[in-house]
């Protein structure tokens, strides 16, 4: 640190051509591409829909974008330590339909969130056994989950696809996430504390440090005799737990869900939001402050593209459009796909 | 001028400090190493040199864990013991540094010196915070002491030159210092310019000041005689002969490297 060689590249810079190079390094320009998008969104949806910029529709959007925080927070997880998890829709459905059947059939809530959380363990297990033992490319990994999960979830509610007897789960401790704590939803009040722990579990621990390790170079981890098999196992779980607990989130809000509550284009919301923010596809890269920005981009879009009267399939394109920048800007960045 | 490795002296305070008895490994239906007997002096640089397939990085592989072998026994301080993974070798102080290094691009130099043992504080193993400032200022400090000259413990390992990743891969192996500490390196120069390249030799001989026993892998025949106490020569998986760096020639080692036998012609 204290030697100084001015021709070498790597040697300390001052001022704010060092700025600027942490500043890439960090990832943070991200951050503020992130930013100066939300901004512009705001501007452009404020004039477009007057509505847009009352207290109640904000709240009402960190609403609806709750369970897009939850998921994505695990998301990062997977995709930093090289696996897209793409079966977490179907986890969040299978989640919320076991919860909410085992209300209906009189058990207690607590059971309910425990039951429905766990099945988001299990996915991400058997995802984990497939990814590492069967030595399967996790995106097909969990292309088979996102099956499996859904199918798993009508069989759970019967095929109907919808919650059953809805006053049973609407009342109690399951739908509690219906409520407001001091005027602010609840599910945006959990997400808030989710996304902040993630945050801290991704930059502060080892955890967190090992999904960049084994993400970036898994034969490395072996030499340096990381557990890489056990650890990719983890990210898998910890990313179907978090995807099982916005099921939850979601089927509370809902008092109760079935199998066809959680709309099937969600994970395309959830991988845009994720490699949005910045989550190299390979692994290795990102951050949760881009993944938060990433979900405040979609979740504004969303809402403000509705308000502005547009309807629901021109989202998806948009969506669609926008993961196909993140992507083709990140191919730039690294040379891209050869 | 030829001597092989001495019999083992069994307990005694006098056995070298590794010692490989009758170490064999076969991929298939090739004899990768065969029946080999090592010994490492304490605070000894043990050059070994071969053709390309003569089981020099297998053999380095089997004391780091990595591979391991079908038979045979390894000794430290005469004492057997086992390394079936990368953790036993490293628990017993084996550090191996791999022709690739094994470095991680995508994070910084001090997390990729410490990775794998980094500090932490609060809660137990995996969640555990990271003392990122204690990483920084020891990396630094131990760059410092090896005269490294990397401008920053922030930057990304991706970002340095091909040297200066060969110096981190050095400075990790060297920064937890243990009894018995052994560094294996895999052609630690192969990809580097002559003057990187010089710069690494001089670190290599930097470091065994430090109470280091090394074992290093290399093509380059002067370097390993300008820098080892004792050279092994190893042709298709055998151990051909060992020689004493000092009353070597090049010319003796490429006969070796070549024939598995003096040249015929010389004066052998």
């Amino acid at each position: 640190m204290t030697a100084v060689v001015p021709e070498d590249p790597t040697t300390e810079m001052s001022g704010w051509p060092q700025r600027l190079r942490d500043l890439v390094f960090s990832g943070k320009l991200t951050w503020v591409t992130l930013g100066a998008v939300i901004v512009a969104e705001f501007v452009i949806f404020s004039i477009a829909a007057p509505r847009f910029l009352s207290t109640t529709n904000l709240l009402n959007t960190g609403r609806a974008t709750a369970v897009l925080m939850i998921v994505a927070t695990g998301a990062t997880f997977g995709l930093i330590s090289g696996a897209l998890d793409i079966s977490g829709a179907s986890v969040m459905a299978l989640s919320g339909t076991i919860g909410t059947q085992i209300v209906i059939a009189g058990y207690p809530a607590s059971l309910a969130i425990l039951a429905a959380i766990a099945s988001g363990f299990g996915a991400g297990l058997v995802n984990g056994f497939v990814v590492v033992k069967l030595r399967v490319n996790p995106l097909v990994a969990t292309l088979g989950m996102l099956g499996i999960a859904l199918g798993l979830a009508f069989i759970v509610d019967g095929g109907s696809g919808i919650a059953g007897n809805l006053r049973q789960t609407t009342d109690g401790a399951y739908g509690v996430m219906k409520n407001d704590l001091v005027g602010i939803p609840l599910p945006l009040v959990f997400a808030v504390l989710f996304a902040a722990a993630g945050w801290v579990l991704l930059a502060k621990t080892r955890f967190g440090l090992y999904a960049y390790a084994v993400g970036g170079n898994a034969s490395a981890g072996r030499s340096v005799a990381l557990p890489v098999d056990r650890l990719r196992m983890m990210y898998l779980v910890f990313s179907g737990a978090c995807a099982a607990t916005g099921g939850w989130v979601l089927s509370s809000t809902l008092g109760g869900s079935g199998a066809a509550s959680v709309p099937g284009t969600l994970i395309l919301t959830v991988v845009t939001a994720v490699i949005l923010g910045g989550v190299g596809l390979m692994g290795g890269t990102g951050t949760m402050g881009g993944t938060i920005l990433g979900v405040i981009v979609l979740g504004v879009l969303e809402n403000g593209m509705t308000l502005a009267g547009w309807p629901t399939f021109y989202q998806y394109v948009v969506e669609g459009l926008l993961l196909l920048l993140a992507v083709g800007l990140e191919a730039v960045r690294t040379g891209g796909y050869r | 001028m030829n001597e092989h490795a001495s019999p083992n002296g069994n307990g005694s305070s006098r056995a070298p400090l590794l010692q490989l008895r009758g170490i064999c490994r076969s991929f298939g239906h090739v004899r990768a190493v065969h029946e080999v007997d090592v010994d490492l002096q304490r605070n000894e640089i043990l050059g070994i040199v071969g053709d390309n397939g003569a089981g020099k990085s297998t053999l380095m592989k089997i004391i780091a864990g990595t591979v391991s072998p079908d038979s045979g026994r390894i000794l430290m301080n005469g004492e057997p013991v086992e390394i079936t993974t990368a953790q036993d070798s490293r628990r017993l102080g084996i550090e191996m540094i791999y022709q690739d290094l094994a470095l991680f691009d995508n994070l910084d130099v001090a997390a990729n010196v410490f990775i794998g043992r980094e500090p932490t504080r609060g809660l137990p193993s995996l969640l555990g915070f990271l003392e990122r400032r204690r990483m920084h200022r020891e990396a630094a400090a131990l760059l410092e002491r090896l005269n490294i000259m990397i401008g920053s413990t922030r930057l990304p390992v991706g970002v340095l030159s091909g040297g200066q990743r060969q110096m981190v891969a050095i400075a990790r192996a060297v920064a937890f210092e243990e009894n018995n500490h052994i560094l294996l390196m895999d052609e630690p120069s192969a990809a580097l310019g002559a003057t990187e390249s010089a710069t690494v030799t001089e670190l290599i001989r930097d470091i065994r000041g430090d109470g280091l026993s090394i074992m290093i892998i290399s093509h380059r025949i002067p370097e390993v005689l300008d820098l080892a106490d004792r050279v092994m020569v190893m042709k298709r998986g055998e151990h051909v002969a060992t020689l004493d760096a000092r009353s070597t020639s090049v010319e003796e080692c490429v006969n070796l490297i070549v024939a598995g036998a003096p040249a015929a012609t010389g004066q052998a």
